[in-house]
């Protein structure tokens, strides 16, 4: 699929894959400073992991300087005033500093090289930069240092890959500097580098920041909670008194967890006793010694919607669910007309740019009556979510049941219909009768008959966009990823030298209108909007389904359902309206004649 | 040196099964905590000794499943669904540059067993796709984690070693994942005997 902008800037900010030298950060060990006497290499300085990466790059490094020139003296002065004033290149400032030839030995001259080096820092995705700014920062000050710190931070690939390297380092950054440490608690990539720091015994936080520390691990929950259990019990970090009761709250939360885990591991006798305890603690008659009945209750006590849901619904979960909802996983938001709605999600449906989709049980406001659906969560909100959403409300105005309709849309998430057992029509026609496959063709067309009918183009109509739902009566059709576009909204613009028709919608090249086709259609928009989605669905046919229908069917039933996809991709039949409902008798014909097993 | 715990549940030294189950169970649950995709805590998570994983495969698998367990049944269902994905569809899932694992996760992401159908359907049978931090997904499981981490070390070993884990080319056509893959599953079915 053609990326849309806001998943274009998400591609844009993924960094390159790097190869060859990932350092595993729980083997490396604080280094010791190990510099030989004389030595102008301050590489050795680093622990030995870092300087084996420097040593790799500086292997490269030097058999790429063989093939360069050495440089003359005045060569190399004038290399380093262009370093001074910053405008040096700086392949060239790598390749000669590792080869000595860059002479900045004076205090002076290596702060303007860690400022020159620093400022590359922030587009640069190669390691030799960072790798040799390491061998440098134990002769920045201190101004150098936070501007180091600022542009490792900034980066969220350095962030994440390089910048605790830099607190490894004797003379390195001081994860104990104020700025530092509440810039790293403020985001978990920062965070998550305290606790290797403090088993290297770099870190050793007290007073306020030791507190800070502790709180902020357990606000983001379980990573929080097992990570300052995994300090503790290296006696690495006293628990403090003030987050006790945090701790042993989460502790309690999570060996609860686990007793449910143990109860489910045995269905047989699951729900049995879930009536009995349920009942018990309903009718407060409850033993107070049953483990089942403290573990529900303590669950009641934390999160009373959780325990009702469960108690009301549990016959109709499954154990993933059930230990779902005891362990609170579960996204919450409230809709337009302020309810709360409570997503518990199960397993990832999918995933893309646009964020994530996952399977989840809702419920809505006080109804605990069991819901099912498909929750999409955007990676992050602002303009493209809130389009969504007014398209979610567009959709469901529709009130159509072939198009898949949002149940709940709240300000974080919205609800899509689902079911337990869907398939994407690009893969059920190896897993399904072929009379079901054609039925859900058939289907499909309605979806786009509702678009049309309407004045709305889909636009990325395929396979994949389609899924077959089952539900108790049979299969069921939908087309997915419904974001309609309006005709009269405009469905092309020009590029910006005025040479190029652009779609204005998101798809996929495969199965979308070529440019002689677009800018047939954008002659006279209003008219000919049809063969957008048409043009699609006859690709869908052509390339997924038409080699299907050939080997399942008769050479008469296929004869007639190709027949019916060539009349309709003659440019008389493709850009026109009803067109597509025509196509869909045609093709209803032959489901008829097929037998229902 | 650090040695990671596997989460709360963990300590040195073999592991039963229900302690492999529950390490992936609260793994998992963490790693569903953090929903915005942005996974940490490395340090928590260590590779499960082969012989302690292979006990949990034959306690949370049926017996007459784990007899079976990787049958040319579930896995050219499973190979057959790789050939078939489109170039788009292919570099979604199976991403240039990084690496793949076949494997096999005897419980759910719970860490919970696997209903009766779903063993048969063969969705023990997982295929992560493991990035430059180690991070994972896989056919079972979108949600970003370092289950990849936790597996024997013999599983995350390279196709070369014996291992189950190849690394994906960005010439790699979905025929060349579903036959790396295939390997990988024959070296796999090798260290689960």
């Amino acid at each position: 699929m053609e990326p849309r902008e806001d998943q274009q800037k998400d591609t844009e900010e993924r960094m390159p894959p790097m190869t060859g030298t990932d350092l595993e950060l729980p083997t490396l060990d604080r280094p010791t400073n190990k510099r030989p006497a004389g030595s102008d290499k301050p590489d050795a300085d680093i622990n030995e992991n870092v300087t084996n990466v420097a040593e790799k790059v500086s292997d490269v490094l030097e058999e790429q300087t063989v093939q360069r020139n050495s440089l003359s003296p005045e060569q190399r002065e004038e290399l380093r005033l262009q370093v001074l004033a910053g405008q040096a290149e700086l392949e060239d400032v790598i390749l000669r500093y590792n080869s000595g030839e860059l002479d900045m030995i004076t205090p002076r001259d290596r702060l303007a090289l860690i400022a020159y080096l620093t400022s590359h820092l922030k587009h640069y995705h190669a390691e030799d930069l960072p790798d040799l700014l390491l061998q440098l920062i134990p002769f920045a000050d201190e101004r150098s240092k936070a501007m180091i710190f600022g542009a490792l931070w900034e980066n969220q690939y350095l962030r994440r890959r390089i910048m605790y390297k830099f607190f490894l380092v004797d003379g390195g950054l001081d994860p104990h500097d104020e700025n530092f440490h509440s810039t790293l608690l403020s985001d978990i990539q920062g965070l998550d580098i305290l606790p290797l720091l403090a088993q290297r015994g770099v870190y050793k936080p007290k007073g306020e920041q030791l507190l800070s520390f502790e709180k902020t691990l357990l606000e983001h929950k379980r990573y929080g909670y097992e990570m300052l259990t995994m300090l503790i019990d290296q006696k690495v970090l006293p628990l403090l008194d003030e987050v006790r009761w945090d701790y042993e709250w989460y502790k309690q939360l999570y060996d609860d967890a686990r007793f449910f885990r143990d109860f489910l591991r045995d269905p047989d006798t699951t729900h049995e006793q879930l009536v009995e305890v349920s009942h018990s603690i309903l009718n407060e008659d409850h033993d107070m010694n049953a483990p089942l009945t403290m573990a529900l209750l303590r669950l009641q006590e934390r999160d009373v919607d959780s325990f009702l849901y469960l108690i009301e619904n549990y016959d109709q979960l499954s154990a993933d669910e059930i230990q779902n909802i005891v362990e609170g996983i579960f996204f919450e938001s409230v809709d337009d007309d302020d309810q709360k709605v409570r997503a518990y999600v199960t397993d990832t449906l999918g995933a893309g740019g646009f964020g994530r989709v996952y399977r989840c049980k809702y419920l809505v406001s006080e109804d605990l009556s069991l819901r099912s659906g498909a929750a999409k969560l955007p990676h992050v909100k602002g303009y493209f979510f809130d389009q969504e959403r007014e398209n979610a409300e567009v959709v469901r105005s529709w009130n159509s049941e072939h198009l898949n309709t949002a149940l709940a849309i709240t300000q974080d998430f919205i609800v899509f219909e689902s079911a337990d057992n869907v398939k994407s029509l690009r893969r059920a026609p190896n897993e399904l009768p072929i009379r079901d496959t054609l039925r859900s063709l058939i289907g499909m067309i309605d979806g786009v008959a509702e678009y049309q009918e309407r004045k709305y183009v889909h636009g990325d109509l395929k396979g994949e966009n389609v899924i077959l739902m089952k539900l108790e009566d049979g299969w069921y059709t939908q087309v997915i990823d419904n974001n309609p576009l309006a005709v009269n909204d405009g469905l092309y613009r020009t590029s910006e030298n005025n040479q190029e028709i652009l779609k204005n919608w998101a798809f996929t090249p495969d199965f979308s209108t070529n440019a002689e086709q677009d800018a047939y259609i954008a002659a006279d928009a209003e008219e000919r909007f049809y063969g957008i989605d048409n043009i699609s669905l006859y690709r869908m046919y052509k390339l997924d389904m038409r080699e299907l229908f050939e080997q399942n069917l008769t050479p008469e039933q296929f004869s007639v359902i190709d027949n019916a996809f060539t009349w309709f991709a003659q440019g008389e039949n493709l850009y026109r309206e009803g067109a597509v409902l025509e196509l869909q008798e045609k093709l209803q014909s032959v489901y008829e004649s097929l037998p229902t097993s | 040196m650090n040695k990671g715990l596997n989460h709360a549940s963990g300590c040195e030294g073999p592991k039963s099964p229900k302690q492999i189950a529950d390490a992936i169970g609260d793994h998992m649950a963490m790693c569903a905590e953090m929903k915005d995709g942005e996974i940490v805590g490395k340090q928590l998570v260590e590779p499960f000794k082969l012989n302690d994983y292979k006990g949990a495969v034959h306690e949370f698998l049926q017996k007459s499943i784990v007899e079976r367990l990787l049958e040319p049944r579930i896995v050219d269902y499973y190979l057959e669904v790789i050939e078939r994905l489109n170039p788009q569809e292919q570099k979604d899932f199976f991403v240039p540059g990084f690496k793949c694992c076949a494997t096999v996760v005897p419980v759910s992401n719970k860490g919970l067993p696997l209903d009766e159908q779903s063993q048969i359907d063969g969705r023990y049978l997982r295929f992560m796709v493991v990035d430059e931090f180690d991070v994972s997904k896989d056919n079972f499981s979108w949600e970003h984690s370092f289950l990849y981490k936790m597996q024997p070390e013999e599983i995350q070993a390279d196709l070369s070693e014996g291992g189950c884990t190849f690394e994906i080319l960005p010439t790699d056509s979905a025929v060349d994942v579903a036959k790396k893959a295939r390997a990988a599953i024959g070296n796999l079915e090798k260290r689960l005997q």
